[in-house]
């Protein structure tokens, strides 16, 4: 189905199933330990032995012999295969170091070996026994050392380096109020709950890897690459993910060393990266130094306004999207947006939740606050005069929908806003300075094509089959909920099937575009099946309807069951996308309001309540949305607070690569949410008039809190995370 | 920032132990050959020196069986722990300190030494308030780039828990 016109009126707007908070159906096999992760398959593959990966020990340079000696000699040790057996592996398209092979060490951590024994233990015993000797070869660890030599990048290989409207230095230099002002953002590691883990078998040259991957096609193509063997030859299976966040998008390391220990040891090979392996070994969000100039005039009308950030990566890596929502969010006739990627030799910089906006926006709505304050304007109120609706570099394109002043509006109303002091440090509850911050969230609206096959058997079931995947949001439920509305069956009728690389290739779990995608591929081959069985039944389909197990078409009436026939019928289709998405911006929008307290005289800064209110389209699912929501907020605040992989800048690594030392915030950490998303429908995404709400929640939020503890303390952090060491110092004096 | 040596910056993570090194507490311990014997908790843990391995008193083979504290020494009893995160994790700084009302008292320290860091000596200062008392405790400290905020801290925090005291 081509996707090429706005939504007119179909199944979905009944808004029988669709829309209405279901519980997950996955939920009771997770709650009672049934819904299997990859690294507790046991009954996948018979014998299966155990996979330990050894990292490299320093960042940069040369391995020049290896001695497995002892390590072989360990009881139980099956099989070691090192770096140096082979050459370089091939690349797959979205890994930018190279995940096994040859002497080079590009990064500290990055696999060098893995050892294939009886037990996990004796792994781990046999790899520490690997002596390693390297060539060590200087580095480049520091942003800030190496961001004068960063060079000018567009967001990918052939896109402009900037993006230019008017003249924005002559408008800056003449606005009546302006600001300049840099910001710094940190690495930061996804620290999903389940750890990359793999299982492989091989049968003769086929191999099957039991996996956790947010993109089963992304990883069937990308390993199949790396192993240089025939993609038909390789089946992914990854039904449930025990959270990804980007981490879990791309090829990673447990794949590839799974497959070769099991090749070597001849025997199914069950791996996972340790936690204390994962921040170096894999990828992460890279830290970002970002540069914000606003003008305004006294009215409060943006004239000019420029947004520059400088990230780093390995060679041929990219650069962080920092400046992404700066080009849509704001109105202003003067602009500029330019990005700068330095050459740092840390582990590979890559997309985590909401890569550019998330970051982008922990420095913009920070410099939107600072400037409300220069013109003594409400923060509300000047997000609400420079509101735009259409594409502000071009302005022929519209938003497809865009009701961000609705969201600040009621959010303000909501969380009671008009109760701010608009002169920080004013309001002290015992130990604590309280105050209120909000920002305008905004993360764009995504669509992938994605294919599903939808089977009604003979007792008017229905089972869907689509290699999309369910990360921990809902994507089971969704699904399951799109084709019980299109079939007219109840939700309990509906199975679905999810992870499986022999199953048609869907949009995958990424850049927030999962949910609306996903289901719409599903629509569409339900289309397809709903016309196969009005054909079937000599109905007219487009007169025929689905309703309570029935196929309807003027007086006659036929259930499901009987119209599938004994073999029952099957259709499978793809939902393809025109130009909808070129002719009009699609984003995502909300307001997030903050209230913090600040210990004032230990600087500890704690969140006492939140609110998002969201307008995302149409919402499929408020209780899994809104779960989605809570969860990125959650992870906003570690964003605004804790977050920080630490650089050690004389070896090149992130030394906090465990969850006790990266922290995140615990349940103590989060007191009170809440979420309520706007009755919004928007024909321009897709069939579902939906889009994507799980990136969205964790857009603005980390500014909101910035903007909370300044109006709380008067210290104004333009470096995050905003830890009390950075405020201490500037406290008040302890009574 | 205080007592570490080039072999070791780490500092003691535990809360308990900071507030036994306030109350004097003693370990009892039993030896591997059935000896018992009583440790005064001040001479319990070590400072790094050249052995960063060696943290405790305990022998080889030798394990705790009791840890008593002398009758209660009157007065105000506080421990404020100050983190990044509301729980699960190490204090920055935490205080452990007994306040009696005519201003004298006892403190020790988490998060800044190898050990729970207290000096008896400095606390003849408390009276005078938490900026003296807090200089002379951490006496001779070498805090690096990193770690230089826990002396504001630990001033600020002895600050907070002297006016609570007072209140």
């Amino acid at each position: 189905m081509r996707f090429d016109t706005p939504a007119t009126i179909n199944p979905i707007d009944q808004m029988r199933i669709i829309g209405q908070p279901v519980d997950r159906i996955d939920g009771p096999r997770k709650t009672t330990g049934t819904a299997p992760y990859a690294y507790e398959r046991h009954e996948v593959a018979r014998d299966q032995a155990y996979g330990y990966v050894l990292g490299a020990g320093i960042a940069k340079g040369i391995i020049t012999a290896m001695d497995t000696a002892a390590a072989r000699a360990v009881p139980g040790v099956l099989a070691i295969v090192t770096t140096l057996d082979m050459p370089r592996l091939e690349k797959g398209s979205m890994n930018t170091a190279s995940l096994f092979g040859g002497p080079e060490v590009q990064h500290y951590h990055q696999a060098i070996a893995v050892v294939v024994a009886e037990s996990f233990e004796q792994a781990r015993d046999a790899a520490a026994m690997i002596r390693v000797d390297y060539a060590r070869a200087p580095g480049r660890f520091d942003l800030a050392a190496e961001a004068s030599k960063a060079q000018p990048v567009g967001a990918d290989s052939g896109a402009p380096v900037e993006s230019r409207v008017g003249d924005f230095e002559a408008a800056f230099a003449q606005a009546p109020v302006t600001l300049d002002a840099t910001y710094t953002t940190p690495d930061e590691s996804h620290a999903m709950m389940e750890p990359h883990a793999s299982i492989a078998a091989w049968d003769g040259d086929k191999l099957t890897l039991w996996t956790s991957s947010q993109m089963i096609a992304w990883g069937k193509r990308d390993l199949a690459t790396t192993l240089g063997i025939p993609a038909e030859n390789l089946r992914l299976d990854s039904p449930y993910i025990g959270g990804g966040f980007g981490g879990k998008l791309f090829l990673r390391a447990d794949a590839v060393l799974a497959a070769l220990g099991a090749r070597a040891a001849q025997r199914p090979v069950k791996l996972t990266l340790t936690r204390p392996l994962i921040a170096n070994n894999t990828t992460h969000r890279p830290a970002t130094i970002q540069r914000i100039r606003i003008g305004a005039g006294r009215d409060g009308r943006i004239i000019a306004i420029a947004h520059e950030s400088t990230s780093g990566d390995l060679p041929e890596g990219q650069p962080e999207l920092a400046v992404a929502q700066t080009r849509l969010l704001y109105a202003g006739a003067n602009r500029l947006t330019a990005m700068r990627l330095a050459v740092l030799d840390l582990p590979e910089g890559n997309s985590m939740r909401a890569p550019g906006e998330a970051p982008g926006l922990m420095a913009l709505e920070v410099a939107m606050d600072e400037m409300a304050e220069k013109l003594g304007m409400d923060p509300v109120e000047f997000r609400i005069a420079n509101d735009t609706q259409v594409d502000p570099e071009q302005p022929d394109r519209r938003f497809s929908q865009r009701q961000l002043v609705k969201c600040l509006r009621l959010g303000a109303e909501r969380f009671g806003w008009s109760e701010r002091n608009a002169t920080p440090g004013q309001r002290r509850e015992g130990p604590w300075l309280v105050g209120m911050g909000m920002a305008a969230g905004f993360r764009n609206n995504l669509v992938m094509p994605s294919a599903a096959r939808v089977r009604l058997d003979a007792q008017g079931d229905v089972t869907v089959e689509t290699d999309m995947t369910d990360i921990g949001t809902g994507s089971y439920t969704i699904i399951a909920q799109t084709a019980a509305e299109m079939m007219g069956v109840p939700l309990e009728r509906v199975t679905v099937r999810l992870g499986d690389s022999s199953f048609p290739a869907s949009a995958g779990s990424g850049g927030q575009w999962g949910g609306n995608s996903s289901t719409a591929g599903v629509y569409a081959a339900c289309v397809k099946l709903r016309e196969a069985v009005a054909q079937r039944l000599g109905f007219n389909s487009a007169e025929a309807t689905f309703v309570d197990g029935q196929v309807r078409a003027g007086n006659h009436s036929v259930p499901l069951g009987q119209a599938a026939g004994a073999d029952g019928i099957a259709a499978e289709d793809r939902i393809e996308y025109g130009d909808l998405a070129k002719r009009y911006q699609q984003s995502t929008f909300a307001g997030h309001f903050v209230e913090v307290g600040v210990d004032a005289a230990t600087g500890e800064t704690r969140v006492r309540r939140m609110l998002a209110v969201c307008g995302a389209g149409r919402i499929l699912n408020p209780k899994s949305a809104c779960s989605q929501v809570i969860g990125a907020m959650t992870m906003g605040v570690g964003a605004a607070l804790m977050e920080e992989l630490a650089v050690d800048k004389r070896h090149g690594f992130f030394v906090n690569h465990d969850l006790a030392g990266y922290e995140v915030p615990v349940h103590a950490d989060i007191p009170h949410q809440e979420v309520s998303f706007l009755d919004e429908a928007d024909p321009m995404s897709s069939p579902m008039k939906a889009k994507g709400v799980g990136e969205l929640g964790i857009c603005g939020v980390g500014a909101a809190i910035s903007n909370a503890m300044y109006n709380a303390t008067g210290i104004r952090l333009r470096d995050y995370p905003l830890t009390l060491d950075k405020l201490i110092d500037r406290l008040p004096q302890v009574a | 920032m205080i007592g570490a040596s080039e072999a070791c910056i780490a500092t003691h993570p535990s809360d308990m132990a900071v507030a036994m090194r306030a109350l004097d507490a003693a370990v009892e311990t039993v030896k591997a050959d059935g000896t018992a014997r009583r440790i005064p908790i001040a001479e319990f843990h070590h400072l790094p020196s050249n052995t960063p391995h060696i943290e405790t008193a305990l022998e080889q083979g030798e394990f705790i069986t009791a840890v008593t504290l002398p009758p209660p020494p009157g007065g105000q009893h506080f421990y404020r722990k100050v983190r990044d995160r509301a729980s699960y994790a190490f204090a920055l700084v935490s205080v452990a300190a007994v306040v009696q009302r005519d201003g004298s008292g006892r403190v020790a320290l988490g998060g800044v030494a190898h050990k729970p860091w207290r000096v008896e000596a400095a606390e003849a200062a408390l009276p005078r308030g938490a900026k003296p008392a807090m200089a002379a405790i951490l006496e001779g400290a070498r805090p690096t780039h990193e770690n230089a905020f826990k002396v504001t801290l630990a001033e600020r925090i002895l600050a907070s828990v002297l006016a609570e005291a007072r209140s």
